[in-house]
């Protein structure tokens, strides 16, 4: 090869490496224009080679940083060093972009010869890294330690929660704040992970420089050189003290309310109106003996299902409506459970509203069998009482009327032996007379045997109806009379009319009848032995008195006095069931009983409610 | 003469029964349906038989029989279930009762005295 082909050859060379190189590379003259670009730069900045080569290069330059490239090639024209430094090029679009410059100057013909790169994207990159750095040095607990764990620089955030100064934290480790909480292993395994180039994160109880306890989320990450070896680790933390404190209060408060519930046997349950899907709490799922499935939720036709088949229409009824209408409801029901118990659940429920439409159902649910069971005994045995105490109370009674009905067939016997006696000498005035008198004493023995008939009736489920209160009182007196006549008592009555009330007819009665016993029993022993009876009205309520001669009930005796078994009789006189069953019959009624503290002798009040039904 | 017999019962009824039936010429029959006259009749007079009733309008039969002091046969009558006989009674007798058994007692209690 010839010199001229070699120069030939290594001119298509530089041609080649100038045309195709990524770098900008450029030659610029003394008059501040470019006097060749390469390819590059119309591709990086967007402008035709004409454009580039016809304008000043400052005219590309950012305004800000015009006066310090004039400097810069004024230092290069002056020194000769090689140049370096960053300005910004304005695009052909009008955005900049940061070139970092090397060149060279010509002493003999004054062109600079420079090369240029676009580090547009790595300033971005650092400047973001930047501004997290700042962020996280402002915004979390910073600090910094060597490869040993000695903690090279802190934040003040972290010289605010710990307590400590930054001359106390820098040169010490991380054990100064080391609260104790965390084993040895936690620790270990931690700088296992993090020696190893792994970023660790987690929960850090750390101790203050006071004794107080902080709770730390932390992020330690080590940092790596261009060797990944580690020259340091960063430490990023955020306080969730108060965090850690309410969760910590948020799960005792459930933990509490699951063993409150539990205890209770109180369970909780929402349906969403949607979809059906009920949700449960655990106890609801211990209280209807379901097993708990991960991921298994049950719908409202398999909640159905637990309860027995005639209470299900019941629940379903209820839920629809609550559904629809928003009514709230509370039933008592039996379930069948899984497990095969029968057992009374109480369940209510409620809508929720979410902007004025119903989205779920939810209420609580409740194990009240053993409630219910005791509550049912009761009334059986209440209803036992009851009638135990009409039989008690018939019993004493019949004594009396014994001589009531032996009176009058004394008389029918008398007379019946009179007309035999006689026979044919009796007159038929005579025998219209006696036969007379003998239908007479007969009707009075049926009228007596007419009120024991109604006021001997068992029947559990008597009818309710409108009723007389007087004709009732009436009635009762009736039945009285014998043991009052026997005892020498008064019985006063005054009464308004027609004071109707709805009741069990003979129920009433029995009260009125116990309640006269009880005053005839407790005056008997007395000069002055006198029973009134009186019965007013006003617009919604009959009440009637009933007033001895006695002189009250003493007031301790009278919060127990309609107890069971509770008498102020003596031990052979009373059962103690009659004031019992008074309050209860009562209390079926609707009406109220009370003793008038105000009056001087005793005084046992009743109040009715009025009916208009007929 | 007749056997004196008293009857004491507020049943008007039955005196008027126990009068008709018995009153003849061996027993003379006097009945009073107010127990304070009774008394002060029986006290006076001293009749052979006193027939009290048990329940009379002011007072019972018992305390009827103590207030009158004589030797009369004294018999309670009583259509109660359950009443005791004093002391101051020789009898008891159960209403209702048939008066020919009456007529046949106080004939026997009479002989008997």
């Amino acid at each position: 090869m010839t010199n001229i082909e070699s120069n030939i050859e290594s001119n298509n060379i530089y041609q080649q490496f100038f045309s195709l190189s990524n770098d900008l590379l450029c030659v610029t003259n003394e008059t501040g224009y470019f006097q060749i670009v390469n390819p590059s730069f119309s591709r990086i900045l967007g402008y035709s080679e004409q454009e580039l080569l016809s304008t000043p290069v400052l005219d590309f330059v950012h305004p800000d940083d015009v006066d310090r490239t004039i400097q810069q090639i004024e230092k290069l024209k002056k020194s000769q060093h090689a140049l370096c430094f960053e300005n910004r090029y304005r695009h052909k679009n009008n955005s900049y972009l940061t070139f970092s410059w090397h060149g060279y100057i010509d002493p003999a013909t004054q062109l600079i010869y420079s090369t240029a790169r676009d580090i547009t994207d790595e300033i971005k990159i650092q400047s973001t890294l930047k501004n997290i750095q700042n962020a996280l040095e402002q915004e979390t607990i910073y600090a910094e330690t060597d490869v040993r764990g000695i903690i090279t620089k802190v934040n003040d955030k972290f010289c605010d929660i710990s307590g400590y100064s930054k001359e106390e934290l820098i040169g010490s480790t991380h054990k100064l704040i080391n609260s104790g909480h965390h084993t040895r292993a936690f620790f270990k395994n931690l700088w296992k992970s993090i020696s190893s180039g792994k970023v660790w994160s987690g929960t850090i109880k750390n101790q203050k420089k006071n004794g107080d306890y902080y709770y730390v989320q932390s992020i330690l990450l080590p940092i790596l050189d261009h060797n990944n070896q580690i020259t340091k680790y960063i430490a990023i933390r955020q306080d969730i003290t108060e965090q850690v404190n309410s969760e910590s209060q948020h799960l005792k408060s459930l933990k509490i309310l699951s063993e409150t519930s539990s205890a209770a046997k109180v369970g909780g349950w929402e349906m969403d109106v949607a979809t059906g899907v009920l949700s449960w709490t655990d106890e609801t799922f211990r209280i209807l003996e379901v097993e708990m499935v991960d991921g298994l939720t049950p719908k409202l036709p398999e909640g159905l299902q637990l309860f027995l088949d005639k209470d299900q229409p019941k629940i379903e009824k209820a839920v629809r409506r609550a559904a629809e209408f928003g009514e709230p409801y509370a039933l008592e029901l039996k379930a069948h459970t899984p497990k095969g118990n029968i057992k009374w659940i109480y369940t209510n429920g409620k809508a929720t509203y979410k902007k004025s439409k119903i989205v779920s159902i939810s209420g609580t649910i409740q194990d009240i069998h053993e409630r219910k069971m005791t509550e049912i005994k009761a009334n059986k045995e209440k209803q036992k009482s009851v009638i135990n105490g009409k039989f008690a109370a018939l019993g004493e009674l019949s004594a009396s009327i014994a001589h009531e009905i032996n009176n009058p067939l004394g008389v029918i016997s008398g007379y019946a032996e009179i007309l035999q006696s006689k026979n044919s000498a009796i007159t038929s005035k005579e025998l219209s007379s006696k036969s007379a008198i003998i239908l007479k004493s007969c009707d009075r023995i049926a009228h007596i045997v007419k009120s024991l008939k109604k006021f001997s009736r068992t029947d559990e489920e008597s009818p309710y109806a409108t009723c007389s209160l007087s004709d009732l009182v009436h009635e009762a007196t009736i039945l009285t009379q014998p043991k009052l006549k026997f005892r020498m008592i008064k019985l006063n009555y005054t009464s308004v009319e027609a004071c109707n009330i709805w009741c069990n007819e003979i129920e009433i009665e029995q009260v009125i009848v116990n309640l006269i016993n009880n005053a005839i029993d407790a005056i008997s022993a007395l000069s002055d032995k006198w029973i009134d009876i009186s019965i007013t009205e006003n617009e919604r309520h009959c009440q009637m008195s009933i007033t001895d001669s006695g002189t009250g009930i003493a007031l301790k005796d009278q919060s127990s006095i309609f107890e069971p078994f509770v008498t102020t009789k003596g031990a052979t006189e009373g059962t103690g069931l009659g004031l019992s069953i008074v309050k209860g019959i009562l209390d079926n009624h609707g009406a109220t009983i009370s003793i008038d503290n105000n009056s001087p002798n005793t005084c046992f009040v009743i109040c009715f409610s009025k009916t208009d039904k007929i | 003469m007749p056997i004196q017999v008293t009857y004491i019962d507020d049943e008007e009824l039955l005196c008027e029964m126990f009068k008709e039936y018995l009153h003849s010429s061996e027993i003379e029959v006097t009945t009073f349906t107010d127990e304070k006259t009774a008394i002060e009749y029986c006290n006076n007079t001293k009749p052979d038989l006193i027939f009290i009733d048990y329940r009379l309008k002011t007072e019972n039969g018992i305390n009827v029989a103590k207030a009158i002091n004589n030797d009369s046969i004294k018999t309670l009558v009583t259509g109660e279930l359950n009443v005791n006989i004093d002391n101051c009674f020789d009898f008891k007798i159960e209403k209702p009762y048939k008066l020919a058994d009456i007529r046949s007692f106080i004939i026997g209690a009479y002989n008997a005295k």
